[in-house]
């Protein structure tokens, strides 16, 4: 079974938007509504959602995947992992936005009978592999 | 490869246009056609026509990068702008597909094409586009190549008329006649008052000639109702006009309707069960239709999962019986005590309400008459159930004949399409033997089902039976 991580250049992304946008609420709250506790609490929540909670996520985040079955691992505070058969899933929905092959920014979503899978900030080529074994699968 | 209609232009641009345009088009009222005050108004609204014009052209990029594909044997759409989204259905995998052309689409020659897969999804399609009929036609030969070649079977008139009564209600026509007044605005509203008025002119009439001691307010809501109920007998004999069947081993085609035509194309291997409807008045004449549970086929609240309109079965010796149950004629208390209960509350608040307080003498009969009319009907009907309900369990599949609301089910699954089986036994049935079974269905609606008053020993023995 093969095992895959999710991007880290997406993480690296995902933290410098946060700061960016945590920096401009906590300047716009603090410099022009002079409201300083609200700017502090912003800033305090961005911080470590960021910098504690993402990377958390990010390493407990993987996916194992064979020809028929796929694992994944999630979960930060409750650990979750589910397990599905390729050859059950219905259809796919597959989500990125520009420059997804160089920042990781690739979203899966499979579509099984009883809900819907999502497999978040993948590699570009990793998430090409998922699609060829659903495709290959579901056409046999 | 090909693109949807153009006419979706409007559905990407639609949500936010509307804001704008009733302001641009208030103003062209008020100026008319004076070319020197539309110059003047040209100067200060270019924002908003510019904002427009943004949005046209918004939906017009949304509708240039949203592309179908058929590839084999996959059907992909990919769509979006910035965030771009690929979804793809294989067609081996599909449980049902529908070609829909409504009324104000068809000026256009667009086709509104649903697909839907045995996914989580209930409730919605899984792809949906609106397409030329030549691309519709594609999509539907990549789906299965035998659904353009079909000899539809047509049912009769009497057939539509009588499904379009018995399935016709004064609520349903109610909600019609709502939506009418909304969507209609102040004109529609100016309608409906008057017809009202003439109604309650009318009935205060009657009222008078019959010398029946009938009052007008009685007269005025059973026309209203009966009203209520020839929109709804309208709207679904528009739905349901034409409706023809044909089947396949693999597949069934349904078409109807007459200015919006409808197409459903549902696959065996997608149904999860099939139920048989009665009314009561249908179950005296030994008529039923038959609805189909499968994704995608019945989601709309709008379309019933019809696979036959009315037919009538023969009841058939059954093969490989393993179980039958049939409930209790002891259970009479079990099935009729609410709507007993429900009846005799209304007669003590009748009689209470005549006795001590004579000016509401009036609306309490009425309460009693519109409640206490179906509290009778509903005893009758649970009467009924209690003597043709049933459980049957085959070697790979279960029957169960119950009612739910005013109507019969008599349901038809496979073993693997049960979803859950639960035997109930309140203080008084434990008592007595006895219990009741619930059956859910794997389905989109919430197909939940009980039977009650069986023997507890005998419904056990189900849960034996290795599935």
């Amino acid at each position: 079974m093969k095992k895959v991580f999710p991007d880290k250049k997406s993480l690296i992304v995902l933290i410098s938007a946060i700061s960016v946008l945590s920096a401009a609420l906590s300047f716009f709250f603090g410099c022009y509504l002079k409201s300083y506790p609200v700017a502090t609490a912003v800033a305090i929540m961005t911080t470590v959602f960021s910098f504690v909670y993402l990377p958390l996520f990010f390493r407990r985040l993987s996916f194992r995947f064979s020809e028929t079955e796929l694992h994944i691992s999630s979960g930060v505070f409750i650990h979750s992992e589910v397990s599905v058969k390729l050859s059950s899933v219905q259809y796919y929905s597959y989500i990125r936005i520009p420059a997804a092959d160089r920042i990781g920014f690739n979203f899966i979503f499979f579509y099984v009978p009883g809900g819907r899978i999502l497999l978040p900030f993948l590699k570009y080529h990793d998430a090409k592999e998922f699609l060829c074994s659903a495709n290959t699968l579901s056409e046999s | 490869m090909f693109r949807e209609h153009p006419v979706r232009i409007l559905k990407y641009s639609y949500k936010n246009i509307w804001l704008l345009i009733v302001p641009v088009f208030r103003i062209i009222r008020t100026f008319g056609l004076d070319t020197d005050r539309l110059c003047t108004w040209l100067k200060g609204a270019w924002i908003d026509i510019a904002s427009i014009g943004g949005i046209l052209f918004f939906g017009l990029l949304q509708w240039h990068f949203s592309v179908i594909e058929i590839c084999g044997k996959s059907i992909t759409f990919r769509n979006g702008l910035f965030i771009r989204t690929v979804t793809s259905v294989c067609t081996d995998n599909l449980c049902s597909a529908s070609f829909e052309e409504p009324f104000f689409l068809r000026p256009f020659g667009t086709i509104r094409v649903s697909l839907s897969t045995n996914s989580g999804s209930f409730g919605k399609p899984d792809l949906k586009f609106v397409v030329s009929r030549k691309n519709a036609e594609i999509i539907r030969n990549a789906a299965d190549p035998r659904l353009g070649i079909r000899t539809p079977h047509k049912s009769g008139v009497a057939s539509i008329l009588m499904l379009s009564a018995f399935f016709s209600s004064s609520y349903s026509g109610a909600i019609f006649t709502a939506f009418f007044m909304f969507k209609g605005g102040s004109a529609a509203r100016g309608i409906a008052e008057d017809s009202i008025e003439k109604i309650k002119a009318g009935s205060a009439e009657l009222s008078d000639r019959l010398a029946a001691g009938i009052p007008s307010l009685f007269i005025t809501v059973g026309l209203i109702s009966l009203g209520m109920w020839a929109v709804s007998f309208l709207a679904n004999l528009l739905k349901y006009a034409g409706f023809s069947v044909h089947q396949d081993g693999d597949f069934h085609v349904v078409q109807h309707g007459l200015f919006s035509k409808r197409q459903a194309v549902f696959f065996r291997k997608g149904i999860y069960f099939s139920d048989l409807r009665q009314s009561l008045i249908m179950k005296l004449f030994g008529l039923y239709t038959e609805e189909i549970g499968c994704p995608g086929f019945g989601n709309s609240h709008r379309h019933m999962p019809v696979a036959q309109p009315m037919c009538r079965i023969n009841p058939s010796v059954p093969e490989n019986e393993i179980i039958f149950i049939k409930p209790d004629s002891r259970s009479l208390f079990q099935y009729t005590w609410q709507p007993v209960l429900i009846q005799l509350i209304l007669v003590i608040f009748y009689l209470a309400g005549k006795k001590f307080y004579p000016n509401y003498s009036q609306p309490a009969e009425m309460l009693l008459l519109t409640v206490g009319i179906p509290s009778v009907w509903l005893i009758i009907c649970r009467i009924t159930a209690l003597k043709t309900g049933f459980v049957r369990l085959y070697q790979d599949k279960i029957t169960v004949s119950c009612i739910k609301g005013f109507g019969f089910h008599t349901l038809t699954s496979d073993r693997k399409g049960l979803v859950k089986l639960t035997v109930r036994q309140n203080v008084f049935q434990r008592n007595s033997g006895k219990c009741s079974l619930r059956i859910h269905l794997f389905g989109a609606k919430s197909a939940k089902y009980t039977i009650k008053g069986l023997s507890y020993v005998e419904t056990k023995k189900i849960f034996d039976i290795p599935r």
